[in-house]
């Protein structure tokens, strides 16, 4: 056991067993999943705004259950008044987001993508009726593990492309590197 | 991970095998999904047309890697590819090009980068300092 003097010990994390390192890729293809199943119903080319369904209506819960003053004048205002252009932003985001963090590709930085949608999501239907809002906690406690394991690198392209993005002198491989 | 010094090719033609197996494994089960006749895990839609493009992918991928043939894996890779890049552009045109959904466009582009990936990693030996990002515990 450890003992502290004067300085604090870390205790080192395990997470280089097989387990761990099983359950960090595991984590990030469930995420993957989650991101796949999600933009099928992300429908082009109105994402439900003529039916006020779908992703509109998601949307527009933003506006009728306000989460944060700010974002709602910022959906009010600028989103759903271009939405069709908002409805493909977020189709190619989460088409990417499955896409790669199920190849583990980029994964640190598809993780903060993650993030970013994660929160988009969040400030538009935390207050709305019948939402259980720890889907949302929980989705931002999955992308920061991702952010933070690196989680490509087990199990994924990351871990595989590394090696020579780091032999290599471009710059697109030293910002795969950061990436990764 | 392939071990520095004598035996590098062939301990990389080895794990091309392995890779290339794996990706395909996942590619074959991506197919199961249209098994399932329970909505929760329906993760991807694949009908039994996707079904069965994925399984001859698949075993295409399957032999590649177990030839060892990279240019197999990376034509396997670029038809996936292909086929998750025109379901997404396709998407909103009825049921697009290939079926499915945008769920299986995304499936397909994920698989296919899997198998670019296998495929450019083995694309020539690895110096010895490619020993990979696994780190050493500290003592």
């Amino acid at each position: 056991m450890p003992v502290a003097t004067g300085a604090s010990i870390r205790e080192p994390l395990d997470t280089n067993s097989t387990g761990a390192r099983a359950a960090v890729a595991a984590v990030r293809i469930a995420v993957a999943l989650l991101w796949i199943q999600n933009v099928n119903w992300k429908r082009p080319p109105d994402f439900g705004q003529h039916n006020k369904g779908g992703l509109y209506r998601f949307t527009n819960d933003a506006v009728l259950h306000p989460v944060v003053a700010p974002f709602t004048w910022f959906v009010k205002h600028i989103v759903l008044p271009h939405f069709a252009l908002f409805g493909y932003l977020t189709l190619i985001t989460e088409f990417g987001l499955g896409a790669f963090l199920l190849a583990g590709l980029l994964t640190r930085f598809w993780a903060v993508v993650g993030l970013a949608q994660t929160t988009a999501i969040t400030l538009s239907v935390l207050n709305t009726p019948n939402e259980w809002q720890w889907s949302y906690y929980l989705m931002f406690a999955a992308h920061i593990v991702l952010l933070a394991t690196a989680a490509g690198r087990v199990g994924g392209l990351d871990g595989l492309l590394r090696p020579r993005w780091r032999q290599s002198s471009s710059r697109l491989a030293a910002l795969a590197l950061k990436a990764s | 991970m392939s071990r520095p010094g004598v035996g590098t090719t062939a301990a990389q033609m080895g794990s091309l095998r392995r890779r290339g197996l794996g990706v395909s494994l996942c590619t074959a089960a991506g197919s199961l999904f249209a098994t399932f006749d329970y909505t929760p895990l329906n993760f991807a839609v694949v009908d039994t047309r996707i079904a069965v493009i994925l399984l001859v992918l698949a075993g295409l991928g399957a032999l590649g890697a177990m030839l060892e043939q990279r240019l197999l894996l990376l034509g396997v890779g670029s038809v996936l590819l292909l086929l998750g890049a025109v379901g997404l552009v396709s998407a909103g045109h009825g049921k697009g090009l290939i079926g499915g959904g945008i769920s299986t466009a995304a499936l397909f582009a994920g698989l296919g980068m899997g198998f670019l990936g296998v495929a450019a990693a083995h694309d020539q030996p690895a110096r010895p300092q490619d020993s990979g990002d696994r780190p050493t515990h500290p003592a």
